[in-house]
């Protein structure tokens, strides 16, 4: 179905603290529009984002809805329940003997793998995280495979059955599965799965064989284990979800956006909430390349300030950079592939406080409720937001399209009372937020770009969520980068991406060949297995496989090698093809002659993507027209910079600013949900799609 | 960083300061990507037995790698023998080195240098070294346990292997033939020398975007900067004098007991690590050179003082000094052997390095960075052999990795640590090693009561079965040391964790292991066997080992006993543990299950206990009472009893057994050797010292 001529497509993102829609209606209009988190029902925030649309264009829900062709959402949900740790109760089975194997997190890598540079180094003050789930709700099973797949020890039933009653009996929610060599013969787990399902058809129940059917039964397990973690909780969301937006005239099924930056049907989610982790800022991403492709810019840096956390992601030659064993949390590598995507928590709502003589800011927020102290809201301690407004870059008359106003008085003694303890003045305090907060966003930055390799000079910055547009300058001019790019739909950006993305799946299985005794077949084999999943998974959706393309990628190694370089192939390349590929490959990584012709190579996993073209995004860019913005200014307001103190600026009207025109610093420019700082010395011209690029004088 | 005064005479402002010494770090830790990309050997990968640096001109450490701790003094020695020795020195050289006399910790450590030059000047050097699985010697692996001195041990290459860029095929054929497994040596010297032209050429950019000029001014500035701190540091700790002594337990040729003494003084903005009074040196292939001693002296300061906060270069060269007499364990002679030295005395004299650490630290105000040991020793055998198809293989275990770290001033030791050497090391999993090698593993698991009792308990270690499987021959090549006391040190009263042991069973006998660990002790079939020993398995035995649990920290009737009964409900003590060390009573077996979920875990069984506080209190005082009631009076101690105030103490002596169920083992818990001497107060029964001390 041609989807772009015929119906509305809806992004929805549910982040931390705001929830953002973006509607595209039959005659190509964009319209968007965002609403606060809501913490019970988060199906809520949902509803009114889109309601606030729908009342800005004057159209009626039910009707918008009835004629949604895409219907396309990302949330945080999975991703918080399992940093909060208040994901269901899971019960895990193993094989017996290995009980210990999640407990034990592979030693060194629980306590400093998955958490930034300085905490892993701290010997004696990183804590490991308790392992999940906790030892009481272990329970092994007697059987045993061995690599080749055979049978050692048979599966024992009553063992088996035994081990699930006593799980059943601790109240837990799901069951995670996760027998050694499952991916070589699943059978032991499928019949576990299947006694469980007997047992308890309300249990959710989840096995390694399907979720990760990848060598290594650390991050196998755990991959099940946070599958069956988040499953109950992603199966209770989506059915509320689901359930209001039919009540209000949905007839389309949701999909949801995955940390690969593709989506799935929601459906399909529900058995796979693993793959939805981290899955929230990737859509900044799928914005930023779809904006950098109509721009012919294919490297890009994309930065997304949010109310809790500063987020950088890479985009180079138009690829994300992906992690085949990301680390979701400390200690929890998944076997699930995601976009690389680097975190601090530093954001509009982050706390402001003090430690010793020290002003420090975050990574603590004030989250959605009760926000910063200038919403009035009940909050108390300082932020980052409230900081901003002291500064003179927010209008306390005119905040979030005029749907609030900001508490300035408040905002001024929560702030005063942090520079009591410090001997600072309020302005002082609010300068050293912004400066604090800055630099260590251009931290991140750096180790983003710079220690992957990249060099920001050759990057376009592009700079979005809600608060980002109000640092991007500065932290773009600090890392070096050629100039910065806040776009019209900077506050609604994920929803942005998130709307477009393409439609895709990932699918991995482990089947260990050497490159000197496989042929073509093997090969071929394998990848068959790994299509005819594909196919079945399009299959269930009612959609047609020929709208697919299929990408297809071997792990492969120098025998005796421990880790694996990914090669992309061909559908059925020859041995001789692949061998060729991986020395290649391996020379442009490793330097010219790293690469040892005699030396033999196995392949370790097989991996195919399935892939459908999203809605494309329409884009009329208009004529640039007078360089002068006098008639988008509106006053002129107090404002302090770092360097400068306090100054008057100019300060305009965003959406009257015309394509072309061009605002020198400093000055601030107000659009609907979001607030662009051009400081002195900067400049900043709105192209013909309303994007605003910001460019300064580079240092000599 | 900002507002410290410039060092350099060139000026360089505070921000590119920072800007190019990240890049620098970040240009090395390239070197260590690179090499565990393409390395062939678990060794590197998992245990991340490597480590890269990046020198000034002069050989100084500017910045080195968060992997091995003991390469980060070992390699500028090797970079001076380099400047000492070599006939030239120009761009496009590449040097390799394994000589322990010229600075290599042993044999198996293999050293690549390569010098960076801009307009003829030397200004820079990179390195790296990797352990390699078998370089040669008496001992598949390398590890020579049967050799006497270092003649029977793998041969020690000082060669040039790359000449102004020019390849020296005859030294690379030298180097690679001297290996059982000459094709992991190939693949891993690939690495090594990709890894230094990566390094080689983002430092040249850098250069050409400052300038060398900055460049090395950052790099001297950043060495300096880091002394300040370290000096700052410790020259808030008080002066004084610590000790610790140490002991290995056998040579691989006879049972004799050595030991190593520190005595660590500090002075000023000085730390003087002494070890006068350690043996002399052993026969066999366990003894540290000094540049090994020294390194292990270091290692607890990187890692502990330095941790993620002073960066690790060459300042701690500047402060720490080593003493160590010539001729003994840990100042080997040049013909002793050495080859086993990173595991053997290397490895004690870092714990005992540790150890006498912690005790200054725990009288300063730095007691949170106190840790008196961290997997005490290393137990994972070397195991070669063939397959079923007669194919040769050959590997290092890394389940020793589960072994526990001390109890800390305020929290539990760290289960399952992983080593103080190598902090982001991982244990292999199972999986990995049973594809590429014929074994098969029973079990692996935590070990039950290998953490010390204490206050603050230590870690908990990991027991690992495991028999041959579609094997033809395999040998297990055991080097550990702890088999008789236990080098899993606790301190001020702490009891130490677990010993190292690895026995042979019946396999099918020690399947009862699979449901039940603590079947070990009962095992009919089982040969417990010395921590140096060269084992044939078969088809039909097991393998079992374990290496050191974590030693507690303070007083085990201190212990909260609800931290108690949630070790007892998580299994890491049993039960009757719980009331024989700790003390602390339970009203019962309750069929109550957890019914609330969170972090609280029911016992493996199912059951749930709950401390008797009343009795708990009742049986405490009971044995604090009795503690007072037996012993010979010691001396006073400086520190008044932090419970009563008295400085009289008393002495008992106790078997090692009754420490814990895994210490000793191999005596059945008495060893002949060792017994533990409590110290008590004698105000209020409080234990303020437990030593394993040498039997008259």
């Amino acid at each position: 179905m041609d989807e772009v001529s015929t119906g509305v497509v809806v992004g929805v993102d549910s982040g931390g603290t705001f929830t953002d829609a973006v509607v595209l209606t039959a005659d190509g209009t964009l319209t968007f529009d965002k609403a606060p988190t809501t913490t019970g029902d988060l199906s809520q925030g949902t509803m009114d984002a889109l309601g606030n649309v729908v009342e800005s264009i004057s159209a009626d829900l039910a009707e918008l809805l009835g004629s949604v062709t895409r219907f396309a959402h990302g949330t945080t949900v999975a991703t918080n329940a399992l940093i909060e740790r208040t994901g269901c109760r899971v019960g895990l089975l193993t094989t017996r003997g290995f009980e210990d194997t999640t407990v034990l997190m592979r030693d060194g890598l629980g306590k400093s793998m998955g958490v930034p540079y300085h905490a892993a180094m701290d010997y004696l003050h990183t804590e490991r995280p308790d392992p999940l789930p906790p030892k009481g709700r272990i329970r092994a099973v007697t059987e045993r495979v061995d690599d080749a797949g055979e049978v050692l020890t048979p599966l024992d039933e009553d063992d088996a059955r035994d081990a699930i009653d006593e799980l059943l009996e601790l109240d837990i929610d799901a069951v995670a599965v996760n027998f050694l060599w499952s991916f070589r013969n699943p059978d032991h787990e499928e019949r576990v799965e299947a006694l469980v399902e007997e047992s308890a058809p309300d249990v959710f129940v989840t096995r390694s064989s399907s979720v990760a059917p990848v060598l290594g039964e650390y991050e196998r397990s755990m991959t099940t284990v946070v599958n069956a973690y988040l499953g109950p909780i992603m199966d209770r969301y989506i059915d509320r979800l689901d359930g209001a937006l039919r009540g209000a005239g949905l007839e389309r099924p949701v999909q949801l956006m995955q940390s690969t930056g593709g989506l799935v049907p929601a459906r399909e989610a529900r058995r796979a909430a693993v793959s939805l982790i981290g899955s929230g800022p990737v859509g900044g991403l799928v914005a930023a390349r779809l904006l950098g492709r109509f721009a012919g810019t294919d490297d890009i840096i994309a930065t997304d300030v949010g109310g809790t956390s500063f987020d950088v992601g890479v985009i180079r030659d138009g690829e994300f950079a992906v992690d085949r064993t990301p680390f979701i949390d400390q200690g929890i590598p998944v076997h699930v592939p995601a976009v690389e995507i680097g975190t601090i928590g530093a954001g509009g709502g982050s706390v402001v406080w003090t430690r010793g003589n020290r002003l420090r800011v975050g990574p603590d927020s004030a989250g959605a409720q009760p926000g910063p102290v200038c919403y009035g809201r009940g909050g108390t301690e300082p932020t980052v937001t409230d900081a901003l407004v002291i500064l003179g870059y927010l209008n306390p008359a005119n905040f979030f399209s005029g749907r609030m106003t900001l508490d300035v008085g408040d905002a001024r003694d929560a702030l005063g009372r942090v520079g009591n303890e410090l001997g600072l003045s309020v302005e002082e305090v609010a300068t050293g937020t912004y400066e604090v907060a800055t630099s260590k966003m251009a931290d991140l930055l750096r180790k983003e770009t710079v220690e992957k390799g990249n060099d920001p000079r050759e990057f376009t910055l592009y700079s979005y969520g809600g608060a980002g547009p109000a640092f991007a300058a500065t932290y773009g001019a600090d890392l070096g980068v050629e100039e910065v790019v806040v776009p019209r739909a900077a506050s609604v950006f994920s929803a942005l991406g998130i709307a477009f993305a393409d439609t895709q799946r990932t699918y991995s299985q482990t089947s260990t060949m050497s490159l000197d005794e496989a042929d073509q077949e093997d090969l071929r084999a394998v990848f068959e297995t790994l299509e005819q999943r594909a196919i079945d998974d399009i299959e269930e959706t009612n959609d047609s496989v020929e709208e697919f393309a299929f990408s297809h990628a071997v792990d492969l190694r120098y025998e005796g090698q421990m880790n694996e370089l990914a090669v992309e192939t061909a559908r059925s390349p020859s041995v001789e093809e692949l061998r060729e590929t991986f020395d290649r490959t391996y020379d442009r990584r490793y330097g010219r002659g790293a690469s040892l012709e005699t030396a033999t190579v196995e392949a370790i996993t097989f991996r195919l993507r399935s892939i459908k073209a999203g809605t494309e995004l329409p884009i009329q860019e208009a004529e640039l027209g007078d360089a002068d913005p006098a008639d988008a200014r509106r006053e002129s307001r107090t404002m302090r910079f770092p360097d400068e103190g306090e100054t008057d600026g100019a300060v305009y009207d965003g959406p009257a600013l015309d394509p072309g025109n061009t605002v020198s610093g400093p000055a601030i420019i107000e659009q609907p949900r979001t607030t662009i700082v051009v400081p002195p010395g900067f400049q900043a011209r709105v192209n013909g799609l309303k994007n605003v690029h910001i460019t300064w004088r580079h240092h000599e | 960083m900002s507002d410290t005064e410039i060092r350099s005479g060139i000026g360089v402002d505070p921000v590119t300061f920072e800007v190019v010494k990240h890049r620098l770090w970040q240009i090395n830790d390239e070197q260590g990507t690179t090499i565990r990309q393409i390395s062939s050997s678990p060794i590197v990968t998992e245990a991340n037995d490597f480590n890269v640096g990046l020198f000034t001109g002069d050989g100084e450490l500017v910045s080195a790698g968060p992997y091995v701790l003991l390469h980060l003094t070992s390699m500028d020695d090797m970079i001076s023998a380099v400047r000492e020795r070599a006939g030239a020195i120009r761009e496009g050289d590449v040097f390799l080195c394994n000589d322990p006399a010229l600075g290599a910790l042993h044999q198996s450590d293999v050293a690549v240098m390569a010098p960076v030059f801009r307009d003829d000047e030397l200004v820079a050097w990179f390195s790296n070294t990797l352990h390699q699985l078998d370089v040669g010697g008496v001992d598949r692996g390398s590890f020579c346990i049967n050799a006497r001195d270092t003649f029977d041990e793998p041969q020690r290459f000082f060669l040039k292997l790359v000449d102004e860029g020019e390849p020296s095929n005859e030294a690379e054929y030298t180097y690679l033939q001297c290996s059982r497994m000459p094709g992991s040596l190939e693949l891993n010297l690939r690495a090594q020398t990709a890894a230094l032209n990566v390094a080689k050429g983002r430092f040249h950019e850098v250069c050409d975007e400052y300038g060398a000029r900055t460049v090395t001014a950052v790099m001297t500035d950043a060495i300096d900067y880091a002394e300040d701190e370290l000096r700052a540091f410790v020259a808030d700790l008080p002066d004084g004098e610590w000790t610790a002594t140490g002991h290995m337990d056998g040579d691989g040729h006879t049972e004799t007991i050595y030991e190593v003494n520190l005595t660590l003084r500090k002075e000023g903005e000085r730390l003087h690590f002494d070890y006068s009074g350690s043996d002399d040196e052993a026969i066999g292939g366990l003894n540290a050179t000094f540049e090994s001693c020294y390194a292990a002296s270091t290692t607890p300061v990187y890692a502990f003082v330095c941790d993620g906060e002073i960066d690790w270069n060459a300042a701690v060269k500047r402060v720490v000094s080593v003493e160590a007499p010539p001729g003994s364990v840990v100042s080997a002679s040049d013909t002793a052997g050495v080859s086993i030295a990173s595991i053997g005395f290397t490895w004690l004299a870092a714990q005992v390095a540790a150890s006498a650490l912690s005790r200054l630290l725990l009288d300063s105000d730095h007691d949170d960075l106190a840790c008196p040991s961290w997997l005490g020793s290393w137990n994972s055998p070397n195991v070669f052999g063939t397959t079923a198809d007669g194919e040769p293989f050959g590997t290092m275990l890394s389940d020793a990795k589960g072994g526990g770290a001390a109890g800390r001033s305020f929290a539990d030791g760290f289960e399952h640590a992983g080593s103080l050497f190598a902090p982001r090391s991982k244990l292999s999993n199972v999986e990995d090693y049973e594809r590429k090698f014929p074994l098969h593993y029973l079990c692996r698991g935590q070990l039950p009561d290998s953490g010390g009792a204490g206050q603050y308990r230590g870690g908990t270690s990991v027991v690992s079965v495991l028999t041959p499987h579609r094997a033809g021959d395999v040998e297990a090549i055991v080097s550990t040391f702890g088999s008789d006391q236990s080098p899993g040190y606790g301190i001020q009263g702490g009891y130490p964790g677990a010993g190292a042991q690895t026995s042979v069973a019946d396999v099918e006998e020690a399947r009862a292991m699979i449901d039940d660990v603590d079947a070990f002790h009962d095992l009919k079939s089982v040969t417990h066997h010395p921590p140096k020993s060269t084992i044939n398995l078969d088809e039909g035995d097991a393998l079992i080992c374990y290496a050191p649990g974590g030693g507690g920290f303070g007083d085990p009737l201190d212990r909260d006993p609800a931290s108690v009964e949630r070790d007892v409900r998580t299994g890491r003590v049993s039960r009757d543990e719980a009331e024989r060390l700790y003390g602390v009573s339970f009203s019962g077996d309750s069929s109550d299950t957890d019914g609330q979920g969170g972090d609280v875990a029911v016992a493996p069984s199912g059951s749930v206990v709950s401390v008797d506080a009343a009795l708990t209190e009742t049986t405490r005082g009971t044995r604090r009472d009795t503690r007072r009631e037996g012993g010979e009076r010691g001396q006073k101690l400086d520190e008044p009893c932090p419970t009563c105030g008295e400085s009289g103490t008393l002495l008992t002596r106790r078997e090692l057994g009754e420490l814990g169920p895994w210490i000793a083992v191999r005596y059945g818990g008495e060893s002949p050797n060792f017994h533990a001497v409590e110290t008590v107060c004698d105000g209020c029964g409080r234990l303020r010292d437990l030593t394993q001390e040498r039997r008259d």
